[in-house]
């Protein structure tokens, strides 16, 4: 063991409450409610899914799968890569998504939009 | 010994760019497709997609300048990007320029045939009442000039439209004689099964320039399954008409449809030979759809989407083993497609739009004057379902029929950009929204998108096209950008 390193137990991810359902918690200090929400929906072909508030920032997630024999680790894995997915969305989105209001505004507009005010008053 | 400074490039500074709107979506090899607003394409290995995303890109990079070129990042020290951008977007939208272009006359519903997929709950042979009457012909043509549109499409349809060929003739001549004033460039196209067609018919429609546009679902076995007749002779009839329409008007103006059932799906290959075999230039590989006779006789529940998607991906590699051997073919629905992947414009074709073409692209006038927002919901109409009836020909005006709160509805409940599921999809500025089919078949306009057979069908089809186009066959990329580039004809 490399000195001034403690090897810890990597904490689970998700909580199993049966053979076919799961619990995982979100911080939402780190992912958008409408990051969490866009994933969810997204399972909705393969699972149940429910979201609950826990405490101030935290979601709980909860997947019921409807296939018995699901892979658990899996449906988990994949529903956490989708959550990082959707905020990396939302991150480009509040960055981005103005230019495309602008630029769809520009598209249908009689004036031009993005005209640069380089000449001041009286001129 | 190491060199003992680096170059200057070294430190220059990394690009203070910014990122222009584009959706992503994870490839199975580990790479990412990039999509901008206006339908430009990118793929990116992870890494690079990251450092894009983390303004790490390198702007003396190859990636960084093909991005920049495809306006998904911009240097904001001018704002012309944003404005091209802005024009590209506009020419994408070009098809809501102009307003409904394709008028569908509904002039019978009698039909000689009895397909077991037919959309339409048609009715036997003899039973006029299922006619359009001259006035509500006269209407419908009243309404289709009052349409601003430049380009006029006026389909007729049925049941079997050349059981009432005197109708046609009619609403044709008055047509042509409106437009010595009107001036509109106006196509005419009737949807037929060409039992009927003769002489007289076809004199017709070489005088007045009318194309002609049927039914072949594959060979013969198949074909006269599919598509039953008292004689049981469909597809030989079909075929002797189709030469002899050919013999009369030429060859491009006759088309023809096949429409995938059950018993299509093992045999894509066939279908494509078959086509291959009369001459054909274009196969337009469609699937069932869930209204009429295809719900009644349980064809529309017989397979599902990825069947479908297995059976187009067959079916095209056919098509381009033909196009590798010499016969220039082209599927249609992959030319619509690849029109807004590899083109700057926009396809006219209105179940990939957003928002919908219901009613701005497309209009039903029905045999009885009802007026339908698209030929599927006429086909909801005859199950007994009115919700996209738009109004009546013979009591409505222009402005009720076209500003009706059905019509407002079905527009609102189709802009794919505001759609749970769509809105985030790298394949939004490729597809459309189809909200009388997720009425049909789940209760709603704009639908559940993770159950939808419309999102599967097209999830497939599509990354199918994207898997092509990145697999960096020469032939393949060369092919698909040739059929790009060709106006579709008959969609």
């Amino acid at each position: 063991m490399t000195p001034g390193i403690t090897a810890r137990e990597p904490t689970p991810i998700y909580r199993q409450l049966g053979a076919t359902r799961v619990a995982l918690e979100v911080d939402t200090s780190l992912y958008a409610l409408a990051a969490i929400q866009r994933a969810a929906y997204k399972f909705t072909d393969r699972c149940v899914v429910l979201l609950t508030p826990s405490g101030t920032t935290r979601v709980t997630v909860t997947l019921s799968t409807t296939a018995a024999d699901a892979d658990l680790d899996a449906l988990v894995g994949a529903f956490c890569n989708e959550l990082l997915d959707q905020q990396l969305r939302e991150t480009l989105a509040a960055s981005a998504g103005p230019l495309r209001e602008l630029i769809v505004a520009q598209a249908f507009a009689d004036a031009d939009l993005l005209a640069e005010d380089d000449e001041s008053p009286g001129d | 010994m190491g060199q003992p400074f680096r170059g200057v490039e070294c430190f220059a500074p990394l690009a203070a760019y910014q990122l222009l709107p584009f959706r992503f979506m994870r490839w199975e090899d580990g790479s990412v497709l990039l999509v901008s607003d206006v339908g430009e394409h990118h793929f990116l290995e992870a890494d690079e997609f990251r450092r894009l995303t983390c303004y790490e890109l390198d702007h003396r990079t190859a990636t960084y300048l093909d991005l920049k070129a495809k306006h998904f990042l911009w240097d904001p020290d001018s704002l012309t990007p944003l404005d091209l951008v802005a024009t590209k977007y506009r020419t994408k939208k070009d098809f809501l320029r102009g307003f409904t272009g394709l008028h569908i006359f509904v002039v019978t519903l009698r039909c000689d045939h009895s397909c077991t997929y037919c959309q339409v709950s048609r009715v036997t042979e003899d039973r006029t009442t299922f006619d359009m009457s001259d006035e509500t012909a006269r209407r419908a043509i009243d309404l289709l000039f009052r349409s601003p549109s430049p380009t006029l499409k006026v389909e007729f349809q049925g049941g079997e439209p050349l059981l009432t060929m005197e109708r046609i003739t009619d609403i044709v001549e008055a047509i042509e004689e409106r437009n010595v004033t009107e001036q509109r460039r106006i196509e005419f196209v009737i949807a037929t099964n060409l039992s009927t067609l003769d002489d007289g018919i076809l004199a017709f429609c070489k005088a007045h320039d009318v194309h002609l546009s049927t039914s072949l679902d594959g060979p013969a076995w198949l074909h006269d399954q599919n598509r039953p007749t008292r004689a049981r002779n469909s597809h030989t009839r079909t075929i002797e008409q189709i030469e002899r329409a050919r013999a009369a008007l030429g060859h491009d103006r006759v088309s023809a449809l096949m429409t995938t059932t059950a018993r299509s799906l093992a045999h894509p290959r066939e279908i494509v030979r078959e086509y291959l075999r009369h001459g054909f230039t274009e196969i337009f590989l469609r699937s069932v759809s869930p209204y009429g006779f295809a719900v009644k006789t349980g064809q529309a529940a017989l397979y599902e989407a990825h069947q479908f998607v297995q059976f187009y991906r067959e079916a095209l590699d056919e098509i381009i083993s033909a196009n590798r051997e010499g016969r220039a073919v082209v599927e249609v629905y992959a030319q619509l497609l690849l029109r807004k992947i590899l083109t700057p414009f926009p396809t006219h074709y209105v179940d990939l739009q957003s928002p919908a073409g219901t009613g701005i692209g497309a209009v039903v006038y029905n045999y009885d004057g009802d007026v339908y927002a698209s030929d599927e919901a006429r086909m909801l109409a005859a199950m007994g379902d009115k919700s996209f009836r738009l109004g009546d020909l013979h009591t409505d005006t222009y402005e009720e029929l076209f500003g009706s709160d059905v019509l407002q509805a079905l527009i609102q409940g189709s802009v794919l950009e505001t759609m749970p599921g769509c809105s985030e999809c790298a394949f939004l500025p490729y597809c459309g929204a189809d909200p009388i089919y997720h009425h049909a078949t789940q209760g709603d306009i704009i639908g559940h998108r993770p159950t939808s057979a419309f999102c599967a069908k097209h999830m497939g089809i599509l990354r199918h096209l994207f898997t092509l186009l990145r697999a960096g066959d020469q032939f393949v990329t060369d092919l698909f950008t040739s059929w790009a580039w060709q106006q579709p004809t008959r969609v």
